[in-house]
């Protein structure tokens, strides 16, 4: 599949530029899920940027992340509006969720949205997903992967890029360290591409 | 041609430091720059060179003075409060006329001020980077290729002409990470030892009793001799700003609005003029001076010549503006310039609002300058 990505690569993107705002806690593993999509697009062929919130908001605060996918060179690595928003929690859905472009997409954790999905009003055209992702990552991993649950559930919603496209990516940065690492990643984007499909399944 | 690879802007510039063959690395920890002295601590040592850690900013800098005194490619970097801690040595450096490379990763002041994107340090880089009659080249990246690409460029030039190299960035270029390809490895390059030179006749190699000392030196007591000196550095300053002016433009050849802006700016409105072409109303020309001193005024006045507005903004409280306004103050064109400081940053629909403000405005009154304090119209 990512030959095929490599010679078209406008075929993965829902719009040019497509922004996505990645926004949670320190811990959330915000940076590094920017960073595994930005590995993803730079394999594919794609024109990207990749620019993290940094300072104070690294030890503990909200920490986020802007990247933003092109088939030309990106002007603009700063962004007003999202077209794809993962969201980790509530507080980084207050302050941030008023960015969501008209016709985007909000994939979070369950967290962010107290009393339910169903009860947020959104800007025309836009869809929301909430996952149990933090939840069913410490319940069936032991490990706080709630990040690379909502990364498989986002393969699910969208040809973005593929589980095995992150695995290739993750290879380079987790191999080295620990085979298991990488084992229990793997496990991860998988569960949460199952859980997606069935909360498709039973939206419909 | 090289793979392309992922690296954040401070990251890159290292890497491409090391492969220009930088060898001496003499720095202290400070956000947004941290990367780049942390990345040299890693690789510097595997290329052969020393990292060293200093104990404080006026440290570090006075180390560069003394390396590159002996033909070597030596750098510093760090951001603004540390870059004025540095402001001595750049002095020392220039007067004693040697190349080295200092980089800063702008963060928001005055004083400590704040750790976000800024472009505050305009006239200290350009007009005060030490007291005395001196400049420094001044080079300003827009993209992690560029912040990349131009640590090679800032030192050949500054061997070159003999003089420091300034890399003015800031947190945005620094933080971000987009693919670029890294510059090939110099093979035949300056880090070899200086005395396999010929031409760097001034470094001191040691005599080895071959050859008469040379003295790097910056006190000149005798006033006769110092204006002397200052006079033909001016003079050598004058073929600098001849020939090593750079820029890029990006536009129709008639603009109705010239945007003039460098760095991480430029790529907001970049996306802004994108944004602007798609929708009725004026159309609007990009020029990015990628030197900072030397400035690119005779390219800035060809092109604003041709257009009915200029359009200035900028991280900072007009002190780029001012170079604007030199350049093209015969033209008489109405300039607007749009401010923010603090570390606040324009997103794209900011950027995308002043192009329609500042049109509308025009529409007005074709002699009105304005000035936009981020959402405050003063």
């Amino acid at each position: 599949m990512s030959k095929d990505l490599m010679s078209q690569p406008s075929t993965l993107l829902p719009c040019d530029p497509y922004r996505i705002f990645i926004c949670g806690s320190g811990g959330d593993g915000v940076l590094f899920t920017g960073k595994l999509l930005a590995q993803a697009a730079l394999r594919a062929g794609l024109e990207l940027s990749w620019l993290p919130s940094y300072g104070p908001e690294m030890r503990g605060g909200t920490a986020n992340c802007s990247v933003v996918l092109s088939r030309q060179v990106v002007a603009s690595p700063i962004i007003d509006q999202a077209d794809l928003m993962l969201i980790f929690n509530q507080a980084a859905w207050l302050k941030y969720g008023a960015r969501l472009a008209p016709g985007g997409l909000i994939l979070a954790d369950q967290s962010a949205f107290p009393d339910g999905p169903g009860a947020v009003k959104l800007k025309a055209d836009a869809q929301i997903h909430a996952l149990a992702a933090k939840q069913e990552a410490a319940a069936r991993l032991g490990r706080n992967l709630g990040n690379m649950l909502l990364l498989g559930a986002l393969t699910e919603l969208l040809p973005l890029f593929s589980i095995a496209d992150l695995l290739q990516c993750l290879q380079h940065s987790l191999a080295a360290k620990s085979p298991e690492l990488l084992e229990l990643n793997e496990q991860a984007l998988s569960l949460g591409q199952r859980l997606m499909a069935r909360e498709l399944r039973g939206q419909f | 041609m090289e793979e392309r690879v992922l690296m954040k802007g401070n990251e890159a510039l290292a890497e491409a430091a090391i492969r220009a063959g930088c060898r001496c690395y003499f720095g202290y920890p400070i956000t947004p720059q941290t990367e780049i002295a942390a990345y040299m601590a890693r690789y510097m040592p595997k290329a052969g060179g020393s990292f060293v850690q200093a104990e404080s900013e006026v440290a570090a800098a006075n180390m560069v003075l003394g390396a590159a005194a002996t033909g070597t490619l030596a750098m510093t970097s760090s951001s603004s409060p540390g870059i004025s801690l540095k402001s001595e040595a750049l002095s020392y450096i220039a007067a004693s006329d040697l190349p080295a490379l200092i980089v800063n990763v702008m963060r928001a002041g005055p004083g400590l001020g704040g750790i976000q994107p800024s472009q505050g340090d305009y006239w200290q880089a350009t007009r005060a980077a030490g007291h005395g009659d001196f400049h420094q080249l001044v080079l300003a990246p827009a993209s992690v290729q560029e912040m990349a690409d131009f640590a090679a460029l800032a030192f050949s030039l500054a061997f070159r002409w003999r003089m420091p190299a300034m890399i003015l960035a800031d947190g945005t270029l620094g933080q971000m990470m987009e693919p670029l390809r890294l510059p090939a490895r110099q093979t035949s390059n300056l880090s070899d030892h200086a005395s396999q030179h010929p031409e760097l006749n001034w470094a001191l190699t040691g005599t080895e009793n071959q050859r008469p000392h040379r003295i790097v030196n910056s006190l000149v007591l005798n006033p006769a001799a110092l204006e002397a000196s200052v006079f033909d550095r001016f003079a050598r300053y004058r073929q600098v700003q001849e020939q090593e002016a750079r820029w890029t433009y990006e536009g129709p050849e008639n603009p109705d609005i010239l945007v003039v802006c460098y760095g991480s700016v430029s790529r907001i409105y970049k996306q802004a003029i994108q944004a602007a072409d798609r929708e009725p109303g004026p159309r609007a020309g990009l020029f990015r001076p990628q030197t900072l001193w030397p400035f690119p005024s005779a390219a800035l006045a060809a092109k604003a010549e041709r257009c009915k507005k200029i359009l200035v903004p900028e991280l900072s409280m007009g002190q780029f503006c001012d170079d604007v306004r030199l350049a093209t103050a015969k033209l008489q064109k109405p300039v607007a310039l749009a401010c923010r400081a603090g570390g606040q940053v324009p997103a794209p629909g900011e950027a995308l609002q002043r192009l329609r403000q500042t049109w509308a405005c025009w529409i007005q009154d074709h002699e009105q300058e304005e000035v936009y304090y981020g959402d405050r119209q003063i």
